[in-house]
């Protein structure tokens, strides 16, 4: 029988590697699909879920499995860590770092510039144009499977509130993406 | 059930039924037995989250997960600098005379963030405060 995150959680607590190595091997994919959902850039997408895991492996003495579901408390990291991505992007904006960094970043990119021609364009157009809050409850509805009240939890919101965030999102992403023939 | 109460529905639990409330699965499984326009709601829904998933679908990245695995054994956990570390980098050695003493402090700062063994990510971020939108 497979063991349970909380049970990995556990072991990681005590400073065992194998057990880290199998909640990484379970939980990176989808700690990096909310992270591009988010970011859309390969290169800042990897940064962040290595600051997640390495917060995971630093932090693994913190969580309290009664208190929250493995998940929440991930998705809680993943979004921190987010959003303190997007702060020190508007102020490498700010002074424009940023210019270069992207342009190295897109020209060497061969999956983005496929992407540029594939409706996954029009759709990460469409992600890209929704406000922070509401694109990181949609990844985490969508690719992270959390239900409102966890999404709540990740966040730091009510459920309403989060409600509101996901169909605000959903129906501009409907909309949009009706808009272009889907 | 009416076909508005559902469209809302849908938008705020998604085209998945196993993940409304369970008072409501009922309620829209019948309507979706005789009505065309819930039906068309539900696939439209399910077609837009699909394309989603896809725009946010990467490939498996084998030496991020060697990276991350690599840090519990290490010493000292730096981050190898990343594509747009370099490129900044590069520009602060041709900017630097230019912009003065002002801009070499602030791109200090950053890059110090940039290659600290945590991402930036304070310990503190775990709270939300000045999280706007």
């Amino acid at each position: 029988m497979q063991p349970t995150d909380d049970d990995l959680m556990a072991q990681i607590a005590k400073g065992d590697e194998r057990a880290y190595s199998l909640l990484v091997s379970r939980h990176l994919q989808r700690v990096r699909a909310v992270a591009y959902g988010f970011c859309a850039n390969h290169a800042d997408t990897d940064d962040i879920a290595q600051s997640v895991f390495w917060k995971v492996w630093t932090h693994a003495g913190s969580f309290e499995p009664g208190a929250a579901k493995f998940t929440t408390w991930l998705y809680r990291i993943t979004t921190n860590a987010c959003i303190d991505h997007g702060r020190r992007k508007r102020l490498k904006s700010w002074i424009g770092l940023d210019v270069i960094a992207e342009w190295v970043a897109d020209r060497s990119d061969p999956a983005r510039e496929h992407a540029g021609r594939t409706e996954l364009a029009e759709t990460r157009k469409a992600l890209d144009a929704l406000p922070e809050r509401q694109r990181l409850a949609l990844m985490l509805s969508v690719e992270g499977e959390m239900a409102n009240g966890e999404i709540g939890a990740a966040l730091g919101l009510t459920t309403g509130a989060v409600e509101q965030l996901l169909v605000r999102a959903r129906r501009s992403l409907r909309d949009w993406l009706s808009g272009q023939g889907a | 059930m009416k076909l508005d109460e559902f469209d809302m529905a849908l938008l705020t639990y998604g085209p998945y039924l196993e993940r409304w409330p369970p008072e409501m699965r009922a309620q829209a499984g019948d309507l979706l037995q005789h009505d065309d326009a819930a039906r068309r709601l539900q696939a439209q829904m399910l077609a837009t989250e699909t394309r989603v998933i896809a725009a946010a679908r990467l490939p498996a990245n084998g030496a991020l997960a060697s990276r991350i695995l690599a840090r519990p054994g290490g010493a000292v956990a730096v981050r190898a600098p990343g594509r747009g570390t370099l490129a900044a980098l590069g520009l602060s050695v041709i900017a630097l005379p230019a912009v003065g003493y002002l801009a070499a402090d602030l791109l200090f700062l950053i890059l110090a963030a940039q290659l600290s063994p945590i991402g930036g990510v304070a310990d503190g971020a775990f709270l939300l405060s000045g999280f706007v939108q």
